[in-house]
């Protein structure tokens, strides 16, 4: 069985001709290379699909988030500094609310996101971060955002080096929670 | 006496043959293109009934006439119709020709192929969503710039402060996550 780099290479049109010669050679005497291929390549369809239904969270660095907007696809933005809180919301046709949280200049290496609320907290490691702009852009889906309560959460970014881990700044976010019946 | 739409057409159309016919003119043949590719595709629909075939025939047949004014094998350039008309019948004929015979051997191996060839495999779009979501956050940013954005590993090195050969590990190491998560569902 080839690699399956290499076939995700080839199905991205990325491998120059002699290497995608040789490549398709081994797909066609291959009945589970082929397979494997096709779902490859559809693979490239089903993340369109997926992330276009709103159906992941997506840190989103600079082109990533370009083309969400590109497509409508983000309907609600927030931008909070350090320190501050911001008043948010989800609406029922709703699909990616982008969150903005600049940051100090030159903060670490590798930031994680830590959310924070009553009977909640969750992580979200080594988040990729416009370092030029200083700014973490999370792109949350309101599927989830819609499951939650009215009340207040609080974002941590944490460095995390050699020394372990601080945090680098906070925000807070008060959440209305979508009407009940307009889910 | 006033001109007709269609003379019109054909005085436009005998000026660009001449051009093309004089030299390399590509200008001229972009134009000379734009108008007769509805012209020829009407022609392809009339006679194939389908559209994307008519497109495809279109195609050919504009192909075949800029050969043939280059290569100076139009006499009549101010009768550029009569020329394609018959260009028009032997290109439909020719694709008639190859569709039948791609039809005799459809009905002759076809049939066995329905029964015993599995499917195209395709990705389970839900169980995709809780995969991707399961990813570590670099790596699913990874995944849907690559996908969704289109980028390039190299773009994706230079956005995301990286080498681009760990983006390329990075990437592998999603998609067999992604492929061993897909499978375990299956």
């Amino acid at each position: 069985m080839i690699a399956l780099e290499r076939l995700a290479s080839l199905a991205l049109g990325e491998l120059a001709e002699a290497e995608a010669a040789v490549v398709e050679e081994h797909v066609l005497d291959c009945d589970a290379c082929a397979a494997r291929l096709e779902l490859l390549v559809d693979l490239g369809q089903a993340v369109k699909d997926v992330v276009t239904a709103g159906g992941v969270l997506l840190p989103a660095p600079p082109s990533l988030l370009a083309r969400l907007e590109e497509q409508g696809l983000v309907t609600r933005t927030y931008r909070v500094a350090p320190g501050e809180a911001v008043e948010c919301t989800v609406a029922a046709d709703d699909l990616y609310v982008a969150l903005h949280l600049s940051i100090p200049a030159d903060p670490a290496v590798r930031l994680d996101f830590v959310y924070e609320a009553e009977g909640m907290r969750f992580r979200i490691d080594d988040v990729p971060f416009d370092r030029a702009r200083g700014v973490v852009t999370v792109a949350q889906t309101a599927r989830f955002l819609k499951t939650l309560p009215t009340g207040s959460g609080t974002v941590r970014l944490v460095a995390v080096d050699g020394d372990g881990e601080r945090t680098v700044s906070a925000y807070v976010l008060n959440h209305t929670a979508i009407a009940e019946g307009s889910r | 006496m006033p001109q007709s739409s269609g003379e019109r057409a054909a005085d436009g159309d005998a000026a660009l043959a001449l051009r093309i016919a004089s030299g390399d003119d590509r200008e001229a043949e972009a134009a000379l293109c734009r108008r007769w590719l509805p012209r020829v595709r009407a022609y392809g629909r009339v006679h194939l009934r389908d559209a994307d075939a008519a497109s495809d025939v279109a195609q050919d047949i504009l192909v075949v006439m800029l050969q043939a004014l280059r290569a100076g094998r139009v006499e009549e350039c101010d009768r550029l119709a009569a020329y394609v008309s018959g260009v028009c019948r032997n290109v439909v004929r020719d694709w008639r020709r190859t569709e039948q015979r791609k039809q005799v051997l459809l009905e002759r191996f076809g049939p066995g192929w329905d029964a015993s060839v599995p499917p195209a495999p395709t990705v389970d779009r839900e169980r995709l969503a809780g995969c991707l979501n399961r990813l570590e956050a670099r790596d699913r940013a990874i995944v849907a710039l690559t996908y969704f954005a289109g980028r390039s590993g190299d773009e994706i090195a230079l956005e995301l402060v990286m080498a681009a050969g760990s983006v390329r590990v990075a990437r592998h190491r999603a998609l067999a996550k992604l492929h061993h998560c897909l499978e375990a569902a299956t």
